[in-house]
């Protein structure tokens, strides 16, 4: 088990809280919270020794998408793949009005 | 040809048919115990397979491949619930949450074609221990008909009765999503492929 934190200065607030995601192996829990505070992530991973690879995918993730947040991640071993496509899930359901 | 899907157990004759020489040591540790791997879901170019290691530990995980040819035996998810594989482990491993529920699970899912997978599948096929005591019990079920959301909750809310929680895998194809994610959803599910993972509005198209 290992958490790792990071902070970005973005600042395209949001507006809703989102959950995406299942607690399964090979896949992930993503939560986005609106924040007024510097955005935050927090990751949570069974797969130790990824830190830089985290930083990685959410630096990408952050230069494309500059949302200023509060997000949790939980992560059970799942592949860089599932990690961009459940962010981009939880993008579509902060537009998502319904 | 014989047919290998992703979460079939393949057994092989030594390490000297993973490929590559960047095992790392645990893998070397353990790997001999069982000489089995686990099928991923990713294509299958040249007759490689794409196979996983499984160490005692959660992050112990090994992605390689194997020649086609090195298969001596293929044990899917669904054989170690046709020989209701888990009445041969120990007393001990049997009071395990994961193996202890196998017997009732099974009489829920008495008319579906279900499958073992994961840790408890692993043990299953192989005897070595793998499973733990906050293991989940990771299931795979082939469905003849699509469930509605409600009748999915209905079926998840039976099989998580027993202390402990039961992910069930749907699998249509090559692909599979999480039954709990499509009940609990109000937009779009992941499924995996054999590439890339996709979001969709309905996994039963």
């Amino acid at each position: 088990m290992e958490k790792s934190h990071f902070n970005f200065d973005t600042k395209e607030a949001i507006s809703k809280p989102v959950h995406v995601g299942v607690v399964a192996s090979g896949d992930l829990e993503v939560i986005f919270r609106p924040t007024n505070q510097e955005t935050e992530v927090n990751v949570v991973t069974g797969s130790d020794g990824f830190k830089e690879v985290w930083g990685n995918v959410l630096k990408r993730f952050f230069d494309r998408y500059p949302i200023q947040a509060n997000i949790e991640i939980n992560d059970f071993g799942s592949t860089p793949g599932v990690v961009n496509l459940r962010l981009t899930q939880a993008l579509e359901e902060l537009k998502d009005e319904k | 040809m014989v047919v290998v899907k992703p979460h079939d157990l393949l057994q092989i004759a030594s390490l000297k048919e993973l490929f590559g020489n960047d095992l790392p040591v645990w893998a070397t540790a353990v790997f001999p115990q069982s000489l089995t791997v686990v099928v991923r879901r990713s294509p299958i170019l040249n007759n490689q397979i794409p196979v996983g290691i499984r160490g005692q530990k959660r992050e112990q995980r090994f992605a390689t491949y194997i020649n086609r040819t090195a298969i001596q035996k293929i044990i899917t998810p669904y054989d170690l619930v046709k020989n209701k594989v888990w009445n041969d482990l120990s007393e001990d491993r049997k009071e395990l949450p994961a193996i202890m529920a196998l017997p009732e699970v099974a009489k829920i899912l008495q008319t579906y074609h279900w499958g073992v997978s994961g840790s408890v599948g692993f043990e299953l096929a192989t005897k070595v221990k793998t499973a733990k005591l906050s293991s989940d019990l990771d299931l795979v079920w082939q469905p003849d008909t699509s469930l509605s959301k409600n009748e999915a909750k209905f079926l998840l809310k039976k099989l998580n009765q027993f202390g402990v929680h039961v992910d069930l895998q749907v699998i249509r194809g090559n692909n599979g999503f999480s039954l709990e994610e499509y009940a609990n959803s109000k937009s779009t599910i992941m499924v995996k492929t054999l590439r890339d993972p996709i979001l969709v509005n309905d996994p039963w198209l």
